[in-house]
């Protein structure tokens, strides 16, 4: 496998406490799977969270975007095709936040890569990602 | 203004149940609850603007039921998608579908529910706007024609909301806060008996058999099991000097530290 990435959401000047877990999610996860680990931020000024990111030890690539202090979607959906095109990941990891859900959905749209939504968990078995999906109090195994 | 609204049949609440092949049971359905409020506020805006609502699911049979009661709140018209070869099918493959079924219906404004009771996952508004290339606006919790050219919503946000506008055709993802479903009236119910829906098969639609059902899902259910119990936790609400002290004694307590 050969590289995750992490699509960020930075709030104002920082990194969301969810884009950290995810970032430290995707490290131990390209660890496991030999892989690299990047996160893609989107933000009119996301220095700040990028240095917050970077120090959970993915690579972070940085897209200027919007004047808004909180970018909306499609300016965080045009910023992760840039970085698809340009990793061509073999995971891609979205934030179940409102703007990760229309995110998420745009790249299914736009990308036709295979979604597992609503993740609570995911791993490495057999050296391919396996996740936890939570619904009607049943725990679904997905791959 | 022409409204279709994306409704899904889904196992009756509370009584979901999967089969051998761990698929969910889909023997006894019901209308999506996050999909009536698009459905309400649907009827609402063509009450008070003039217009028509159209209702559209993808399902098999017993998804027939859950369309005459939208049928029986007001809707003028439904279309349901159904073919055996459609179930077990993904998100990626069941966005091919809708997309095929939006591509033979008019409309000014697409409206979809949140998410769905079943699969949870809540982003084919969004991929079904971007493979339409249709404006997208998500979140609303009111929405309201500007013209007979542009909408405004008001999308929530973490710490409040936004007001976003868009040219129609525009696809409308909305919340429980648009108002209380209706229930049907007597005469609804009555009046639905004598409108059929227009059922579309793949072959209608034009779209493959091949690329959907389980046999071209990209992803695959390999185990199920129910939620790990949890543990009693002990939640300290105090001042932070008084909760560092308590924490620690409590690590103290368990040989931690």
């Amino acid at each position: 496998m050969g590289a995750l990435l992490v699509i960020g959401e930075a709030s104002g000047a920082h990194a969301t406490r969810l884009t950290l877990e995810l970032a430290t999610l995707a490290v131990g996860l390209a660890a496991d799977l030999g892989a690299t680990a990047h996160v893609v931020l989107a933000g009119r000024d996301v220095g700040e969270a990028t240095t917050e990111v970077a120090a959970h030890g993915p690579d972070v690539l940085v897209a200027s975007a919007g004047s808004e202090d909180r970018p909306g979607a499609s300016a965080i959906v045009d910023a992760a095709l840039a970085a698809i095109d340009r990793l061509d990941p073999d995971v891609v990891l979205v934030g179940a936040t409102q703007d990760g859900h229309d995110v998420a959905g745009s790249l299914l749209g736009l990308t036709e890569r295979p979604l597992l939504a609503s993740a609570t968990a995911v791993r490495v078995a057999a050296a391919r990602l396996v996740v936890d999906i939570s619904a009607f109090g049943v725990r679904f195994d997905v791959k | 203004m022409r409204i279709l609204v994306l409704m899904k049949a889904v196992p009756l609440v509370g009584s979901e149940r999967l089969d051998a092949s761990l698929r969910t049971e889909r023997d006894h359905l019901e209308l999506n609850g996050a999909d009536e409020y698009l459905l309400e506020k649907a009827l609402q805006l063509a009450e008070s603007g003039g217009g028509e609502v159209a209702v559209l699911t993808v399902g098999p049979e017993p998804a027939a039921e859950a369309l005459r009661k939208a049928l029986a709140m007001g809707a003028t018209e439904a279309y349901h998608v159904i073919d055996p070869a459609i179930a077990g099918s993904d998100l990626r493959a069941t966005l091919g579908v809708l997309v095929a079924s939006c591509w033979k219906v008019s409309y000014d404004l697409l409206f979809a529910g949140a998410d769905t009771s079943d699969g949870q996952a809540g982003v084919l508004a969004a991929a079904l706007a971007a493979r339409l290339g249709l404006p997208y606006l998500s979140f609303a919790s009111e929405i309201e024609p500007v013209g007979s050219e542009r909408v405004r919503v008001r999308r929530l946000t973490a710490d409040g909301y936004d007001v976003l506008e868009a040219s129609v055709p525009a696809l409308v993802m909305g919340t429980q806060l648009l108002g209380t479903p209706r229930y049907p009236t007597l005469r609804g119910i009555m009046a639905a008996r004598s409108k059929a829906a227009t059922r579309w098969t793949l072959a209608d639609l034009g779209v493959d058999p091949s690329t959907v059902g389980g046999v071209a899902a990209d992803t695959e259910v390999v185990a199920t099991a129910p939620p790990a119990a949890r543990a009693a936790a002990t939640i300290v609400r105090d001042t932070p000097a008084v909760a560092v002290e308590r924490i620690v004694a409590l690590l103290d307590e368990r040989g931690i530290l």
